[in-house]
């Protein structure tokens, strides 16, 4: 399928965002579902990785998918297993260890298939403590970015939840927690405690592992996390890497309904995951796609994702185009 | 701020990026009710709101800048919530005549005209943050609608039957594009295609979502919706659509005034013709080419002005403010609005009440009467544009 939207701006030059559904397989034998986007036609941009938010799809990522592929980059987005979306499993099975399964299946995908010996992985909420970790496991992560990081999951999923549930006792868990429409259920519970992801402990001894550097972007009145302990655990001297804590003056965990919020985002988180060195102040000019791109390509990617779900079972490979102004 | 913390291995630097202005924290932010601000607070918010605004526009339009100071006024002399009534004003034609941009140094992403119901059509230039801003005003406006429109929807629980055109058809056509924006909230079928409108498949279309059960939504103008409702009454097969449906309604009834139901027997038939369970189920937004905000109905049928915009209803002969209560030609100063000055009396009848709405919440609400005829339209931007000569002239 080819969606294709050609539009004038003000006689600027105008990029394709190509994208193109593709799976890898995980080394549990099970399939995860991406999305690669890219406006370069030589294909020799930096490849990024976006891991989405807890119950947020890769189509929720198309602000960022198209504001760094429109910067050059090539980037891949991904649902991760047991996770609403379009990869194998079933959500009330979701845990984070599966989300790095998932994580790593794509970033061995991205690495062979681009030719990288190294990438920028972005992780978004609750998803940064898995890119975190695996880039204390794997150094072709060479550079981090958490969006809305999340540092303790307990504390979190108790704000957000209203329930605190990886503060139950195992035997008198309920059988799921509430998220939005979705539920967090005892697999979550378990592998929280038995993989250690659970406590800010566990989030700084993961941090500090990583020598690469990290960028977090961290909301200032965010609800869910405390900005506080951000902080601490950046400026910790225990890091054994450079650490960059940009704080967004804006008040909500997520920024995906703030338009303004979310265009500065955009336009640092490019400049994180592109610029040759975050210690230089070199302003390179972003190019940030407009309102209306933006909202034309998320009803787009809403519609190309419940195509794809309807033809999973022919496993096509799905490809659209967009244009958006430069 | 910059902090940079250097140790034997690790830098960091802790730097807090650009602060939002007091406006975009209101329009888009989730967690303050911009309608359930304390009085108080809500006037001092308009007003400085409404400061900043007038100042962008004397900056980056020299004709704002000339206007305001051929009558001797300044933004900075806005000391009082009572003082807004004594901006001068544009006559809505001026959109119609003139291109009139305040977007000095940024893009203008689209021009919008209105739908030329009354012969000329007003165009008006909007960059990206005004275009941001109207998104977030309909967010905020939205908050009226629960619990029929549920604010953390989820887009896979949601169908939309839109029984107008769509974005890409609609295109300069501010009216359908502002209606086909509801989009942004779940998947839409439009039912206008290449001008003709297709009624018998939204029929069908809403009586399969029924059936299927699953949550719909309606968004139409009102002479469209009227249409669907008789459709339904005329035949004994009927959607059940108890609580699963809601209908937003826009736009008036253009061309077809002579057709035109108050809307309490709109509401009613609506009620009747898809088996809804309230009256509050139907909801009508107020919204023109010129405005950039959206004003919706509560569940009291009434219209909510947010605090970003001050309207005042104007005496029809001499367009001096009057008493909230009475009924006048509606005006507006609506501070989202950056790539265009947004203070105009507009053509249209209506009344502003400042009772306190059952609802809750605080500000004005508007009652919209009629538009007033083209030539008494032109009778009055002829009369305001005599009365800025005048005022010019001493």
């Amino acid at each position: 399928m080819l969606l294709q939207t050609r539009r004038e701006t003000n006689g600027s030059a105008e990029k394709i965002v190509q994208t193109t559904q593709l799976t890898c397989t995980s080394k549990t034998r099970r399939m995860v579902v991406m999305w690669r986007s890219s406006s370069a036609s030589d294909g020799s941009g930096p490849v990024v990785v976006i891991a989405p938010a807890f119950c947020r799809q890769m189509r929720h990522l198309v602000a960022l998918a198209y504001s760094l592929s429109m910067n050059g980059a090539i980037v891949y987005r991904f649902d991760p297993l047991d996770h609403i979306g379009l990869s194998d499993g079933q959500h009330r099975d979701f845990t984070l260890t599966g989300a790095l399964e998932s994580l790593s299946a794509v970033v061995d995908f991205a690495c062979s298939s681009e030719q990288r010996r190294s990438l920028v992985v972005v992780g978004v909420s609750l998803l940064s403590r898995v890119v975190t970790r695996a880039a204390a496991l794997d150094r072709r992560l060479s550079r981090l970015i958490h969006v809305s990081g999340v540092v303790d999951i307990r504390s979190t999923i108790a704000r957000a939840t209203q329930c605190d549930f990886l503060g139950m006792e195992r035997e008198m868990l309920p059988n799921t927690a509430q998220f939005e429409r979705y539920t967090i259920a005892p697999p979550f519970y378990d592998d929280a405690y038995h993989e250690g992801w659970t406590g800010v402990e566990s989030a700084a001894a993961d941090l500090f592992r990583v020598s690469q550097p990290v960028v977090a972007f961290q909301p200032t009145a965010d609800e869910w996390v405390d900005l506080s302990l951000v902080r601490e655990l950046f400026q910790s001297r225990e890091n054994s890497g450079p650490r960059y804590l940009l704080e967004l003056p804006y008040g909500e965990h997520s920024l995906e309904r703030n338009p303004v919020g979310l265009q500065t985002l955009m336009k640092h988180v490019t400049h994180a995951a592109l610029a040759d060195d975050l210690d230089s102040n070199d302003n390179f000019t972003v190019n940030l796609p407009g309102f209306d791109d933006i909202v034309a390509a998320s009803l787009r990617e809403r519609q190309f994702h419940r195509d794809s779900r309807k033809e999973m079972q022919t496993n096509a490979s799905r490809v659209y185009q967009s244009a958006v102004g430069a | 701020m910059t902090q940079a913390l250097s140790s034997c291995t690790a830098t960091l630097v802790n730097r807090v990026l650009e602060e939002p202005s007091r406006l975009d924290r209101v329009i888009f932010g989730s967690r303050q009710d911009p309608f359930a601000m304390t009085p108080s607070e809500r006037d001092h918010f308009l007003l400085d709101v409404v400061v900043d605004s007038l100042q962008h526009h004397v900056r980056n339009n020299p004709r704002v800048a000339s206007f305001f100071a051929r009558h001797n006024f300044s933004p900075e002399s806005l000391g009082r919530l009572a003082d807004l009534d004594t901006i001068p004003l544009l006559s809505a034609d001026v959109y119609k005549r003139m291109r009139v941009t305040s977007a000095a140094d940024t893009p203008i992403v689209r021009s919008f005209t209105s739908s030329g119901t009354s012969g000329a059509v007003s165009r008006i230039e909007r960059d990206n943050l005004t275009l941001q801003r109207l998104s977030g005003s309909i967010r905020q406006a939205a908050r009226l609608l629960e619990p029929w429109v549920p604010r953390d929807v989820n887009d896979e629980d949601l169908e939309l039957v839109n029984l107008g055109p769509s974005r890409e058809e609609a295109g300069e056509i501010w009216f359908a594009y502002i209606m086909a924006m509801a989009e942004i909230i779940a998947p839409s079928t439009y039912y206008v295609s290449g001008g003709v409108s297709y009624l018998e498949a939204a029929a069908d279309a809403v009586m399969e979502r029924i059936t299927s059960g699953g949550l719909i939504g309606i968004v139409g103008a009102p002479f469209l919706l009227f249409e669907l409702a008789k459709r339904f009454l005329s035949t004994k097969k009927r959607p059940k659509a108890h609580e699963r449906l809601f209908v937003i309604t826009g736009g008036g009834w253009k061309r077809n005034q002579a057709q035109a139901v108050v809307p309490s027997t709109l509401r009613a038939m609506t009620v009747e013709a898809f088996g809804l369970v309230s009256e509050s189920q139907i909801r009508d937004g107020f919204n023109q080419v010129e405005l950039n905000s959206i004003f919706f109905e509560c569940d009291y049928h009434r219209k909510h002005v947010p605090p970003w915009v001050h309207v005042t209803a104007r005496h029809i002969e001499t367009l001096k403010a009057i008493p909230a209560g009475e009924a006048g030609l509606m005006s507006y100063v609506d501070a989202s609005a950056m790539s265009y000055p947004c203070f105009f009396i507009a053509d249209d009848l209506g009344t502003v009440s400042a009772d306190p709405c059952p609802c809750g919440r605080t500000g004005p609400t508007v009652t919209y009467h009629s538009r007033i005829a083209r030539q008494q339209a032109e009778g009055c931007s002829s009369k305001l544009d005599a009365k800025l000569t005048d005022r010019r002239r001493k």
